[in-house]
C-alpha cells in the first residue's frame, strides 16, 4: 500500500510536469493543437517513469557522494526511457535534435518533481517542528 | 489532578499508585516513562560497560550488523537489534526514522527539508540524522499530526 501511494504522488507530480514541458514545446513552436493521443500517450510515459523512480530512486542513503551518484543514474536511465517513448509516439525524431529534446525535457520535468517534492518536505518540517515545540512545552 | 508523595515504611519497597477513572493516553505514556526510566539498555566502549537509560540516547545506528547508541559525546555498541529495540521501546520517544536509525525524538532540535522528500533531523547535540521519505507519515503519527 505504501509503494501504491509513493507511485500515484510520482505519477501526479511527473504527469503535470510532463504537460508543462508540452505546454512550453507547443508554445515556442506556434503550435497550437494539443493532440488527443497525448491523454494517453502521456499517462502512460508517467506510469513507466514513476515505475523506474521507485526502483532507482536515492533515499536511503544519507552521504552526498552516493546520493548524487543515484540521481546522476536516476536522471540517465530517465532519459534512456523517455527517448524510447518519444520515438515510439512520435513525439520526437530519432535524431540529434529529437535526443537533445527528450533529454532536455526530462531535464524540466526533473527539476519540477523535485521542487513539487521538496515543498511537500519544508510542510512536513514545519508540522514536525511545530510538533516537537508543543511536546517540548509540556 | 493530586499527587500525593509518602513515606514508605521501611520494610517495604518503593511503589507507585495511579488512581484514574479512565487510563487515557497522556496516562498511558506517563506510566510508560516511569517503567523506561528503570530499564537500561548495556552499552559497550573500549572494553567497558556502561547502563544507558534510553532517555539520553540520542539515536541508534545499524552499521555493518553492528547497533551503536549515540549519546551526547560518546558513542557505545549495543547487543541489541534495532527492530529489538523498537519493539521493546515502542511506546517511549524512540522512533525509527530509516532502515537503520532509531532517533529519540525529545533530543532532536529542529527538522530541515531535503532533496529527494527527505528530512534532516538535527540533535540537540549538534548532529543530524537523515529521516527517510518512508518513515515520515509514521513519525507524524507519533507526534500525533493530523494527516491531510
Amino acid at each position: 500500500m505504501k509503494k501504491f501511494t509513493e507511485i500515484i504522488k510520482y505519477f501526479t507530480s511527473i504527469t503535470t510536469g510532463i504537460v508543462l514541458v508540452f505546454i512550453v514545446i507547443i508554445l515556442i513552436q506556434g503550435d497550437k493543437s494539443f493532440p488527443t493521443k497525448f491523454l494517453f500517450e502521456i499517462p502512460c510515459a508517467s506510469l513507466a517513469t514513476s515505475l523506474l523512480t521507485i526502483l532507482l530512486a536515492p533515499d536511503e542513503t544519507s552521504q552526498p557522494k552516493p546520493f548524487f551518484l543515484r540521481v546522476t543514474l536516476h536522471y540517465i536511465a530517465l532519459c534512456v526511457l523517455m527517448t524510447v517513448l518519444g520515438v515510439s509516439f512520435g513525439w520526437v525524431k530519432l535524431d540529434a535534435s529529437g535526443i537533445l529534446t527528450m533529454i532536455l525535457s526530462t531535464a524540466g520535468v526533473y527539476v519540477f518533481t523535485y521542487a513539487v517534492s521538496y515543498f511537500s518536505s519544508m510542510r512536513d518540517a514545519e508540522e514536525i517542528n511545530s510538533a516537537l515545540n508543543r511536546k517540548n512545552k509540556k | 489532578m493530586r499527587i500525593i508523595i509518602e513515606n514508605p515504611s521501611d520494610d517495604s519497597e518503593d511503589e507507585i499508585i495511579i488512581r484514574c477513572r479512565e487510563l487515557d493516553d497522556e496516562l498511558l505514556a506517563l506510566i510508560y516513562k516511569l517503567k523506561q526510566g528503570r530499564n537500561h539498555i548495556t552499552g559497550y566502549s573500549n572494553k567497558t560497560m556502561k547502563q544507558l537509560s534510553p532517555r539520553d540516547i540520542y539515536y541508534f545506528e545499524s552499521v555493518d550488523n553492528k547497533v551503536f547508541a549515540y549519546c551526547e559525546n560518546e558513542v557505545f555498541e549495543v547487543r541489541e537489534k534495532l527492530y529489538e529495540i523498537e519493539n521493546n521501546y515502542s511506546g517511549s520517544d524512540l522512533q525509527r526514522i530509516s532502515k537503520s536509525v532509531i532517533v529519540n525524538i525529545s533530543l532532536i532540535e529542529k527538522i530541515s527539508p531535503m532533496l529527494g522528500s527527505r528530512l534532516e533531523a538535527t540533535m540537540k547535540n549538534g548532529e543530524k540524522v537523515i529521516i527517510s521519505r518512508q518513515y515520515v507519515p509514521e513519525l507524524k503519527k507519533k507526534l500525533g499530526i493530523a494527516e491531510r
